[in-house]
This record gives structure tokens, C-alpha cells and sequence, in this order.
């Protein structure tokens, strides 16, 4: 990382994954030349010559940490991710699109009462989002054990691994394919944009116009950006 | 072998680096008039928590001594040097102008920036509650910043009361007021905007509220701050901050200074101004600091008192990454002195290098008893610059070799 080259760029990290083609959307739709992004290849750098910003693509859960440090001055996130890393960043805007959210889901069978009595033990939870799944349990009163999993979470109940899973859900395909189904729904979530708390002070004019540009645009399409 | 995570050896190089810094550090500060102090690296917990917040406590790398008392590796050097100067200072003449060079302990994360172990410069002038005190200690950080060499940076003040007062005066029941204080410290602005959209509040103070992390500048910023509020903490905070400003002229800094009113820092225990350094060069402050004054009274004597620190990593980064050659310090003008083994010339050796020692010269003193030929190859990969070689005849000459240009040149010697 050499912030020295980037004074002068404004760096905005992209999450690749889910959150890649509406990121890219969303800033080609205020003017942002993003042309070395569409084209698939292993380049994890682009340019807006013109606009002088510099896009880097980040691993989703990397996304805050490079924000964090300033490697970056903006960057797109998952609001699961920002809320189970807690890094020391601004978050400056929620960006609407990307849209899931995050559930307590158990194989089918009988209701919730029946799920959340633990007849004398504690339940076990597998989950990729060990924080927030700890958070809403404790709030709750209800006594769990958390069983860190790094994906393909829905294959823990079945297998006996764990009684109830804490992951995302955006259209519920996977939960129905694995005999799963949703026993309360912890939050909704969506794309997030936060900046580093140097650049906001440092490059504030700049980021202020963006941030106006997109807010402008998230507003006239309110009922579309959902859909991207 | 390993060594603790988010710890590290410094190497040679490195610590040339930090040793020129901190001898440019500590020069500075005592011509200020401030001494020097050094406390125990670890203390009871019960006093270092004094000075914490929730967070810095949790971060305390703690354990139990024999007697079962829990312990912690100091997290910063305020706390301490608060507790000297109220408990064994307590008849000196007043101000107290302490500085300190010296390692603090916290569990961080691994993020750049933060390691377990970091090394921090600063200052604390204790015993006076005036702005011309905090314009000094504000003054001393930019001097000690610009005198390290570093060009691009600034110091950002504000004061803590800015905030309190806009959280006191907003009128919105506790339980909200705690959320909205949280979310600001979080920095979480889409939390923040939730909060304040639900709440019967005036729009005129929900932009406020929203806009202040941003709002930076010169004098202009307080003039715009004035008008947006009411409350008397914040004008009290306005007013500190613009004498601040004005003496701080009066030392010709102001190309560095800035007023920022969004500055929320990380400790408990502030009580008035605030200020944070920041360069272009890294994502976080480079140095911080503020007015503290109900700390000493936490052991005993009440000392309103300012100070900073500085993270000695970070300048250390900021320099490079400003100039990459600014720390490319000359290396000293070192010597192999070698010589035919043999308890006479040994001897001889032995007075010759404590001689050119006493001159001030570095001499490394040949005892593996290896050939020339390999002598010379180790100090051309160590990077030395001469040989020199003792005459087995003549006692008053020494053979002086050019280890990269092979030049021989004779040298008398008495």
C-alpha cells in the first residue's frame, strides 16, 4: 500500500462478490468512467483518469480493514460484515441495494416456542456471524452455544453439527432446498458506504459530492436500486 | 521460535531509526523546559483503570503477581505520571513539565498502525488551567513533528464540550440520548440519521448534528458553529477554542493548526481541548492529546493539566512515506582493526583500538582469526568501510584499506 501515489486519487473499495455489479452499477449510473471494471479479468486495480479515482477490489470480509487503515477512503460493504468486524470507520450512507437479511433458521418441523425451549441444555448455533448471532441470543435470554462456520452453513443441522443456524437469506432458495425454514428474522441488511475517518476530514469536499451524487440517484430510483 | 503476537524485534536498522527520532524528541522537549520521567512498565490495575475507558480497560494486558493482585502493563503514560505528580510531587513549585519516551501495552487488533507493543513520545504540563497552557503543549507537538522533519500535517483542535453540550442541550428522552452519543462515537451516521428521523427534534439541529464531523477550518468554522447553536457549553467550547487558536498564531504555527469541531477521542478522562495529528500519508492520527483535569484528583491532589503523545511507528511511517530517504541516515565511519595473531601484536591491538576508540571512531576488533581475504569479504557485506591493518615490524604504522576501492594509504601512529 502506498497512500503516498493516492493523495491526489480518491480510492473507493469495492466488496467482489454479490455486491460487485451493483457497486459498479451504481457509480457508472453518476458519471464515473468504470470501463477497466466491467472487463473480467484478474486486474484488482482501475482508473477514472478524468475523475482521478482509483477503484481496488477487496475481498467482501476485507472490504473495513482496508478502509480502516486508509488504504482505501471509501468503500462499498455488507452491512453483515460491518456489523460482525466493527472496525473504526465512518458509515455514511445506506446504499439500498444488495438487499437480504440476516435469520435464525432451523430444520422444519414444529414452531418457534419449541425451537427456543432447550429442555436443560444450551442450543446450539452454527453461524459465520458469531458477534451478532452472540448479540441477539444474550438480548433474547436464551442461552447458546456458537459454532464459528465459514460457509455453507445450512448443512450443519442437518448433519447434527449444530440444532439452528444464524446466516443471510435474500430469496430463501437455499433454506428450502435444505429443509430449512426461518424462525425469526434478526435484521435486514444491504449494501453500506463508509469512508475512513482521516479522509472524511482530508478529502471531505470530494466525498461530499459523491456521497450528494449517489444520495440524488438513490433517490430518484428508490424503487428500482432494490432490484440492481 | 515464535514470539506474542502483535510484538516484534526491532533490527538494527530499525532501531537507528528510532533512536535518531528519539534523540531529536527528547532535545526538543528539554529545551522547552520539560524532564524527563520514567515509571514502573507495569502497575496495579486499580490505578491504570483510573485514567481508562471501557474500551482501554478491556484492551489492558493483565495478570495476578504472587499476592494475587491484578496487574497491567501501562496502556498509555498519563495515568502514571498523573499519579506521580499528585502523590510524590505535591511540594514542588508548579507547573509540573514532564515528557516521556517509553513502550505502552495494549491488546489491539492487528490492523496497520497497531501493534501490542508501540513506543510513544509526549508531553504533560501539569498544574495550570489557562489556554496559554494548552496553546504550549498544542505548540510543542507541531515543533516536535517539524523538527523530526515531517512537512505535510496537521493538528486538529476541538474541545470535548462541543459535543457535551449539543448531547445536553438536545431534548430527547435519556434512553435515545444514550443511542444517539453511541452512534456518534461509532461513527455511524445511517444509525444516527434513524435515530434523529424518529425523534420530535428541530430540523435545524438534526442537520447540526449530522453535519458536525465535518466541520473543519480556520475561524470561519467557529463563526458558522455560533450561529447553528445555543447552549452554553458549546459557546464556552467556541470561546476556549478561538483564544487557543489566536496565541497559537502569536506562534506562527497556524499553517498547521486547524479547528475541527468533530473530534471525539478515545479516553475518558479529557476535560477541555482536544487535539489529533493528522498526515496525508496514514489512515489514523499520528499523535493526539488534550486537557485533563480531574485525573490527579483521582490520587489525591487536584492538577488541572494538558498534554500529547506521539506514536513514534507512525511518525516513523509518515516520514517515509512522506520522503522515502528521510531516514536514510549516514551510517558512521566504522573500522575492522586487524591483526597477525600473536599475544604481542594482540596487546598492541588492544591499545591502538582503545586509542581511536577514545577519538571517537568505531572500531570492531578482529577476533575470529580469520584470513585477511575473509575479513575483507565480511566487511564489505556488513558495509564497512575501512581495515585496519597493524604492521608486524613497524609499531608506529597502521595499514589503512579501502575495503570497496582497495586503496592502502599509511598511516603514522603514536
Amino acid at each position: 500500500m502506498n497512500r503516498e501515489n493516492n493523495s491526489n486519487y480518491l480510492v473507493i473499495a469495492l466488496s467482489s462478490g454479490k455486491l460487485f455489479k451493483p457497486s459498479i452499477q451504481l457509480f457508472e449510473r453518476i458519471g464515473i468512467n468504470l470501463r477497466g471494471g466491467r472487463e473480467i479479468n484478474r486486474k484488482l486495480t482501475f482508473f477514472d483518469q478524468k475523475e482521478e479515482i482509483k477503484f481496488i477490489i477487496t475481498r467482501p470480509k476485507d472490504n473495513p480493514t482496508y478502509v480502516e487503515c486508509g488504504a482505501a477512503d471509501i468503500g462499498i460493504v455488507g452491512e453483515d460484515i460491518l456489523l460482525e468486524e466493527k472496525k473504526d470507520v465512518y458509515r455514511l450512507l445506506d446504499l439500498k441495494f444488495g438487499r437480504c437479511k440476516l435469520v435464525v433458521a432451523a430444520l422444519e418441523g414444529e414452531g418457534r416456542e419449541k425451537y427456543y425451549k432447550n429442555n436443560g441444555h444450551r442450543l446450539r448455533i452454527a453461524t459465520k456471524y458469531p458477534r451478532i448471532a452472540g448479540g441477539y441470543f444474550k438480548e433474547k435470554g436464551i442461552y447458546v452455544e456458537l459454532i464459528k462456520l465459514y460457509g455453507s452453513v445450512e448443512l450443519a443441522p442437518q448433519v447434527g453439527l449444530a440444532d439452528m443456524i444464524v446466516d443471510i437469506v435474500s430469496t430463501g432458495r437455499t433454506l428450502n432446498e435444505n429443509k430449512l425454514k426461518i424462525i425469526d428474522e434478526i435484521i435486514p441488511l444491504s449494501a453500506q458506504l463508509i469512508v475512513n475517518r482521516i479522509s472524511y476530514k482530508t478529502k471531505h469536499k470530494r466525498i461530499t459530492r459523491l456521497l450528494q451524487e449517489i444520495k440524488k440517484l438513490l433517490s430518484l430510483e428508490s424503487d428500482k436500486i432494490a432490484e440492481w | 521460535m515464535n514470539i506474542p503476537k502483535g510484538l516484534n524485534d526491532l533490527l538494527p536498522g530499525e532501531v537507528l531509526k528510532r533512536r535518531f527520532l528519539e534523540n531529536k524528541i527528547s532535545k526538543l522537549f528539554t529545551q522547552w523546559g520539560y524532564q524527563e520521567i520514567v515509571t514502573p512498565t507495569f502497575e496495579f490495575y486499580e490505578t491504570l483503570a483510573k485514567g481508562a475507558g471501557t474500551t482501554m480497560k478491556k484492551e489492558m494486558i493483565k495478570f495476578l503477581d504472587r499476592e494475587g493482585n491484578i496487574i497491567a502493563l501501562r496502556p498509555e503514560m498519563t495515568t502514571p505520571i498523573a499519579r506521580v505528580a499528585s502523590t510524590k510531587m505535591q511540594q514542588e513549585p508548579k507547573p509540573l513539565r514532564f515528557y516521556y519516551i517509553g513502550n505502552v501495552f495494549r491488546y489491539n487488533d492487528f490492523k496497520m498502525g497497531s501493534q501490542r507493543e508501540f513506543c510513544q513520545a509526549g508531553i504533560e504540563l501539569i498544574g495550570l488551567n489557562s489556554e496559554v497552557a494548552d496553546a504550549e503543549v498544542i505548540a510543542l507537538a507541531v515543533e516536535c513533528l517539524k523538527n523530526c522533519g515531517l512537512k505535510k500535517f496537521f493538528i486538529d483542535i476541538g474541545h470535548i464540550n462541543f459535543f457535551n453540550g449539543i448531547m445536553q442541550s438536545i431534548k430527547i428522552e435519556e434512553k435515545r440520548k444514550l443511542q444517539t452519543k453511541e452512534a456518534i462515537l461509532n461513527k455511524d451516521f445511517v444509525l444516527l440519521e434513524k435515530i434523529l428521523s424518529s425523534e420530535d427534534i428541530e430540523d435545524k439541529e438534526k442537520e447540526f448534528i449530522l453535519k458536525m464531523p465535518t466541520l473543519r477550518g480556520r475561524e470561519e468554522v467557529l463563526e458558522e458553529a455560533e450561529k447553528m447553536i445555543s447552549n452554553k457549553l458549546s459557546l464556552s467550547a467556541l470561546k476556549e477554542i478561538k483564544k487557543v487558536y489566536t496565541l497559537l498564531r502569536n506562534y506562527g504555527l497556524e499553517e498547521h493548526i486547524l479547528i475541527d469541531l468533530g473530534i471525539v477521542r478515545d479516553f475518558d478522562y479529557y476535560t477541555g481541548i482536544i487535539f489529533e495529528g493528522y498526515t496525508d500519508y496514514l489512515g489514523f492520527p499520528i499523535c493526539g492529546g488534550g486537557r485533563y483535569d480531574n485525573l490527579c484528583s483521582k490520587f489525591g491532589e487536584n492538577l488541572p493539566s494538558t498534554g500529547f503523545a506521539i506514536g513514534l511507528e507512525r511518525l516513523i511511517m509518515s516520514l517515509e512515506r512522506e520522503d522515502i530517504n528521510s531516514l536514510n541516515l549516514e551510517r558512521p565511519e566504522q573500522y575492522v582493526l586487524y591483526y597477525q595473531n600473536n599475544e604481542d601484536n594482540f596487546r598492541k591491538a588492544l591499545a591502538v583500538a582503545k586509542d581511536l576508540r577514545k577519538k571517537g571512531l568505531i572500531v570492531e576488533l578482529e577476533v575470529g582469526k580469520r584470513e585477511f581475504a575473509e575479513v575483507l569479504k565480511y566487511a564489505r557485506s556488513k558495509g564497512i568501510k575501512f581495515i585496519l591493518i597493524l604492521d608486524d615490524n613497524q609499531s608506529n604504522k597502521i595499514k589503512k584499506v579501502g575495503v570497496v576501492s582497495g586503496k592502502e594509504e599509511i598511516i603514522n601512529y603514536e
